[in-house]
């Protein structure tokens, strides 16, 4: 099937598969498999991000097999699991690393002043993770402001709720997750091609490396200082924003322990 | 598109379906577009509920707006309409210019020739640019040569010897070899060096000068004509040493260039040998052509038809004028400018801009130091000035002490690979300038141009501005500027 050049970004290229909305999203291996993705070394990735730059100036199609890894054959294939299981959480590590991100700017509480500062979007990141823990009730207003709002391709917000689910499924807050998950399909069509297709893997539980790497450093299993280094460099505010909903999610977990979410 | 005018401002909006840029590049795109004048607000989002939202809030979302998620909007809020769409046609253009021809900053970059030919893969590399020391850059220039690649030789200080040999070689292949000390490029589309974003049109041009070839095809773009393509082939190439090789195939390759209908040649004064026969050569391009070579007496060959002028300007006037789109200006008025005490010091980035003023002013017998701060001279171990402007500023601010100028003649010269802002520390020097000689007494009265298009990074308007606030009188040509401080000067003298 014929592919074609969606969006060309510097840690992963989207590719769309013919008139339908089935994307495959090519990555390097620095920045790690996305779900329906291919990974490639990081020197095959930029040489494939270079072919597919011509292909999309050109407007030409795209097979993906050949014009992606350029190789007629697969010489590996390794099944990889997305999924984020509960672990244990490192309370030291999420202070420090909440500490070094620091506040999102409040002057954009509102959202009204900048359309283009992920600011407001990060804000909400809270209201989220407490919706979906304490007030299911009031997922649907608050997923409605994120989904879709602020700067980029994966607009800020909804790499915040990719962030908010990430930390409720390491935090085993199931219920809160599916509150969430349940409520996304119906408001898809209100955001990107690029994130339909995220927020739909990260509603199936399914997470692409470079969240896993995040939710590894709040479980304490990896460097704070490398994830922080890790977030700073995925996309151009994307990594940010979905550490900002991990970290939401995992504080609010462990300001509301389980004992009180099935009270409430 | 759509647009809502109030009483004070115009808003209008650019909608680009299925268009997706990081957010990085887009924020770039719009703060770039902030700065233009006339601009209030801009805003560049992913067309969704809530992005459309937040436009409406805060006052910046046209009212007939129709857009999808999938659907990048480029809102421009300004003082009035043509300012407006102005911008919008230059985000428009940063918008959707292809990475592969703008160059992706964080792209891994081969390091050396054979990493570049290795990277080029299913699309071989045809063009080597090369930008190392001159000591080492004959050796990178041959290897490319051997390799088959077309040259394009930013470094200086490669010695005439190896610039002869390193040409024959290329000759022998059917290869150019632009340069050494080639500072401009334009093939299909893309530029090399220092270079002005101008429309694609029927205007080739052979350049052994680059801010020559700069002036002449910004004044062809701002005429409504285009370039074609703009060959570079280095400053010493019609010198008899070299004897025009690189000319020459650049006539043989424009000649057959299907999308060029007329043929400019632009050099500081070449060797008379070389001129005669290049001249020929044009000629037998069989294409309306005109040879730019400064100081020449403007004429029109009987023999061969090639129109020869002898400024820059001239010859802009000329390609403008075979191309069918004349280039039409009015100079500044004479009483524009103050009466000057002291002479004229040109103060020039551009080489052949200063040559041309210099040409100028001595044909009328005036007063003049025309400094070419590009020259070896003054850049050994420094940026170029077109690159790094603080040290021209110094001396500008510097000339304001010395009681024997009474005119600063200037250039500023925009577009791919000169500084972001070169307009502010010249302005901020011109004012300290000032203070000096008003503290002694004395008047300074600074004259310019602005070699640049609307569609440049720095953008045209924005740097004539800022000039135009420190009281800096622009002129549209560097000619033009010349004769204003040739009249400033005539003042002193009648």
């Amino acid at each position: 099937m014929p592919f074609s050049v969606v969006h060309l970004g510097q840690s992963a290229v989207v590719l769309k598969a013919g008139p339908s909305d089935r994307l495959l999203v090519v990555t390097g291996s620095a920045g790690g498999l996305m779900p329906d993705g291919i990974c490639l070394p990081d020197a095959a990735f930029q040489a494939a991000r270079a072919r597919l730059a011509r292909a999309q100036r050109d407007g030409a199609r795209i097979w993906a097999t050949e014009q992606v890894t350029h190789e007629r054959t697969w010489s590996a294939l390794v099944p990889t699991d997305l999924r984020i299981t509960p672990a244990p959480l490192d309370g030291t590590a999420i202070r420090t690393m909440k500490r070094e991100m620091g506040e999102p700017d409040r002057r954009f509480a509102d959202a009204r002043i900048d359309s283009m500062d992920p600011s407001a979007a990060r804000l909400r990141s809270g209201s989220l993770a407490a919706a979906g823990i304490r007030r299911p009730g009031e997922v649907v207003p608050v997923l409605r402001r994120l989904i879709g709002a602020g700067p980029g391709t994966t607009p800020s917000g909804d790499d915040v709720i990719v962030g908010v689910l990430a930390g409720l499924a390491v935090a085993d807050r199931r219920a809160a997750f599916e509150a969430i998950a349940a409520a996304l399909p119906g408001l898809l069509s209100r955001t990107t091609l690029a994130s339909r297709h995220y927020l739909t893997a990260a509603a199936a539980g399914r997470f692409g490396e470079h969240v896993h790497h995040l939710v590894a450093a709040v479980t304490g299993t990896a460097p704070t200082g490398q994830a922080l280094e890790r977030a700073r460099t995925w996309g151009a505010s994307s990594g940010l924003d979905l550490l900002t909903g991990l970290i939401a999610a995992v504080s609010e977990h462990l300001l509301a322990p389980p004992t009180m979410e099935r009270s409430a | 598109m759509t647009k809502n005018e109030s009483a004070n401002s115009v808003l209008s909006a650019r909608l680009l379906p299925h268009l997706y840029r990081d957010s990085v590049a887009l924020m770039r795109i719009a703060s770039a577009t902030e700065k233009r004048d006339g601009i209030l607000r801009v805003g560049a989002v992913m067309a969704t509920p809530a992005n459309l939202g937040i436009l409406a809030d805060s006052g910046m979302l046209p009212g007939d707006l129709a857009a999808s998620p999938d659907d990048l909007v480029f809102v421009v809020r300004g003082v009035d309409e043509q300012a407006v769409e102005d911008a919008l046609d230059a985000a428009h253009g940063l918008l959707t210019v292809s990475e592969t021809s703008a160059g992706a900053a964080a792209e891994q970059r081969p390091g050396t020739l054979r990493e570049g030919i290795a990277a080029g893969e299913d699309a071989p590399a045809t063009l080597a640019a090369i930008s190392v020391s001159g000591t080492y850059a004959p050796i990178v220039a041959e290897q490319a040569l051997r390799n088959g690649l077309h040259v394009f030789c930013f470094s200086d200080n490669v010695s005439v010897e190896d610039e002869v040999r390193l040409k024959r070689l290329a000759l022998e292949q059917g290869l150019l070899m632009m340069g050494p000390d080639c500072g401009t490029a334009i093939l299909d589309g893309v530029p090399l060096g220092f270079a002005n974003v101008v429309r694609p049109g029927s205007v080739g041009i052979v350049a052994a000068s680059g801010t020559g070839a700069q002036e002449i095809s910004r004044l062809v773009h701002s005429a409504g004509g285009g370039v074609s393509q703009l060959i570079g082939v280095g400053g010493r190439d019609l010198s008899a040493e070299v004897d025009g090789m690189m000319t020459g195939l650049a006539l043989d390759l424009l000649a057959e260039d299907v999308l060029t209908s007329v043929i400019v040649v632009v050099s500081k004064p070449p060797s008379s040998s070389v001129a005669d026969r290049l001249i020929e050569r044009l000629a037998a391009t069989g294409k309306p052509a005109v040879a730019c070579f400064l100081g020449l007496e403007d004429s029109d060959s009987a023999t061969t038809g090639v129109r020869i002028r002898g400024t820059l300007e001239a010859g802009a006037i000329a390609a403008c004028e075979l191309d069918g789109h004349p280039l039409e200006f009015d100079d500044q008025r004479s009483d524009a400018v103050a009466e000057a005490v002291g002479g004229v010091l040109g103060l020039y980035t551009g080489g052949t801009l200063a040559s041309e003023a210099k040409l100028i002013l001595s044909r009328a017998g005036v007063r003049a130091e025309i400094l070419d701060l590009g020259d070896d001279q003054y850049t050994a171990g420094k940026p170029h000035p077109m690159i790094d402007p603080v040290g021209r500023a110094d001396r500008i601010a510097a000339a304001g002490y010395d009681p024997e100028v009474g005119v600063i003649l200037i250039d500023l010269v925009l577009g791919f690979g000169a500084a972001d802002d070169p307009a502010t520390p010249v302005a901020e020097a011109v004012a300290v300038a000032r203070e000096r000689a008003a503290a002694d007494g004395r008047a300074l009265t600074v004259i310019g141009s602005v070699c640049g298009t609307e569609g440049d990074p720095q953008g045209l308007s924005r740097q004539r501005a800022i000039l135009a606030s420190a009281g800096v009188l622009l002129c549209p040509t560097n000619a033009s500027a010349a004769r204003l401080a040739l009249a400033s000067t005539s003042k002193e003298n009648s």
